[in-house]
């Protein structure tokens, strides 16, 4: 790989353009709003915090896992499948996990790289979106730490947008809020890193009881904006 | 007034896939807020759904209300009808991440099974937006006389490349101050395809429109033609 390669690699997959649906999830914010008002900056960032301390480094963890276990072939991606559920207590959250995974295996393999997901298609009829962007990644040769990174950089881009958008939220300021928590996003990655390569059972799950009921009551939104 | 396509300014786009698999004709339906969108895919599926196997994808927020004014009206079974939504993005989800519209799609075409005609009705936007060839295969863009006569005038993605333009809702345009001939002249100029002038609610007022779709659909079923456009 050339010098700047691969650093263009996660570019190009960090980049919300990418067609892999995401623009159409608020990640929790639409039925946080319906419930507590999350609507401006202080309460967008505490949100964003939220998520990312709980859901989004669960979510960090497994990703580092999946490629950490990918280092020596492909890994069990049964296993994966039922550690992911494990850790996602939310019916309606991994039923948009799955819709995600769906999103990136059209994206994969539109984008010439179905091979990337081809044992895992072949193990998991509808594979969640962490294991299929983490085989897309490790496809691409990056490490743990860019596709961990990459996730979080999407994750703090889907609420920050969701913000302008449901509540016209300045985009200075939502750009502001994301960046502010870069440092914290770094370290829950550099922990994601640490901790991917143990056991299973010795992997943290955070749970966020508050966005996991959310992602069903969001369902019952009359005139959704948002699908999750 | 169908016009033979030139494929060869843009031939290195990426083709939906063949047609040759049996899919269904994907059309599309755009246009400004309020032009009419829902009232056409209404009187549409009314006029088709004794003939064809028809689905809808609707990126128009969808709520109860509007689930039960289907269900009353018997437009089409609720099985044939899907809702997506967009994010605040109508723009994004028909043209630049059709991503889930597509999985919407594709999944309602694999439920029915025998769907021939899959109609997506965009969210409602301004006139530069326009859908992806990704996403449908032909596509329609509706304004109407009380938006402003001048609009086909201004004209705009959907307005000069659309198959079908449709110039909505005649019948206000007394009491709009809106010039239908100007509307229809000035669109003629911006376009290369039909122009339709009507009102689709009105008796009989959807069936230029109806007819274009059962040719189209017709075309598509026989002719192998899989470019988009076949204006």
């Amino acid at each position: 790989m050339l010098p700047s390669q691969q650093l263009l690699i996660v570019l190009a997959l960090a980049d919300g353009r990418l067609p892999v649906g995401g623009h159409a999830h608020s990640s929790g914010l639409e039925i946080s709003q319906h419930l507590d008002g999350t609507r401006d900056a202080g309460q967008v960032r505490q949100f964003l915090t939220g998520r990312l301390t709980t859901t989004g480094a669960t979510e960090a963890n497994l990703i580092a896992a999946i490629i950490l276990r990918s280092a020596d072939g492909e890994p069990d991606w049964g296993e994966i499948d039922r550690e992911i559920d494990a850790r996602t207590p939310s019916a309606a959250q991994r039923a948009t996990s799955r819709m995600l995974g769906r999103h990136w295996v059209r994206a994969a393999d539109r984008l010439g790289m179905s091979e990337a997901t081809r044992s895992l298609r072949d193990t998991v009829e509808a594979p969640h979106q962490a294991a299929v962007f983490a085989a897309l990644a490790h496809h691409l040769e990056l490490d743990a730490h860019s596709a961990v990174s990459i996730h979080l950089h999407h994750l703090c881009a889907m609420i920050t947008s969701a913000a302008t958008r449901l509540s016209g939220l300045d985009p200075y300021v939502a750009q502001r809020i994301h960046l502010d928590l870069l440092e914290r996003c770094a370290v829950i990655a550099n922990r994601a890193v640490a901790v991917g390569g143990e056991a299973w059972e010795a992997i943290p799950a955070v749970a966020g009881p508050a966005a996991e009921i959310g992602a069903s009551l969001h369902l019952d939104i009359d005139g959704r904006l948002f699908q999750s | 007034m169908n016009h033979s396509h030139d494929h060869s300014h843009h031939d290195n786009h990426e083709h939906p896939a063949p047609r040759g698999d049996g899919r269904p004709l994907r059309l599309g339906i755009g246009g400004p807020v309020g032009s009419g969108k829902t009232s056409l895919v209404a009187e549409l599926c009314t006029a088709l759904r004794n003939e064809l196997s028809v689905a809808v994808v609707t990126n128009d927020i969808f709520t109860s209300e509007d689930a039960e004014a289907l269900r009353r009206e018997n437009v089409l079974p609720a099985e044939r009808i899907a809702a997506v939504e967009t994010g605040c993005c109508p723009h994004t989800a028909i043209r630049d991440d059709i991503a889930a519209n597509l999985d919407a799609v594709e999944a309602i075409e694999r439920r029915i099974g025998d769907v021939e005609l899959t109609l997506v009705e965009s969210g409602g936007d301004n006139l530069t937006a326009l859908f992806s060839q990704g996403l449908v295969d032909r596509q329609i863009f509706v304004l109407d006389t009380a938006g402003g006569d001048d609009v086909p005038r201004k004209g705009g993605p959907g307005v000069a490349l659309a198959d079908l333009l449709v110039i909505n809702k005649v019948d206000l345009a007394p009491h709009v101050g809106a010039d239908v001939e100007r509307m229809i002249s000035d669109a003629t100029e911006r376009r290369d395809g039909p122009v339709v002038a009507t009102s689709v609610r009105s008796p009989g007022g959807i069936e230029p429109i109806a007819n274009w779709v059962r040719r189209e659909v017709l075309d598509w079923t026989l002719s192998g033609d899989s470019s988009p456009g076949g204006r």
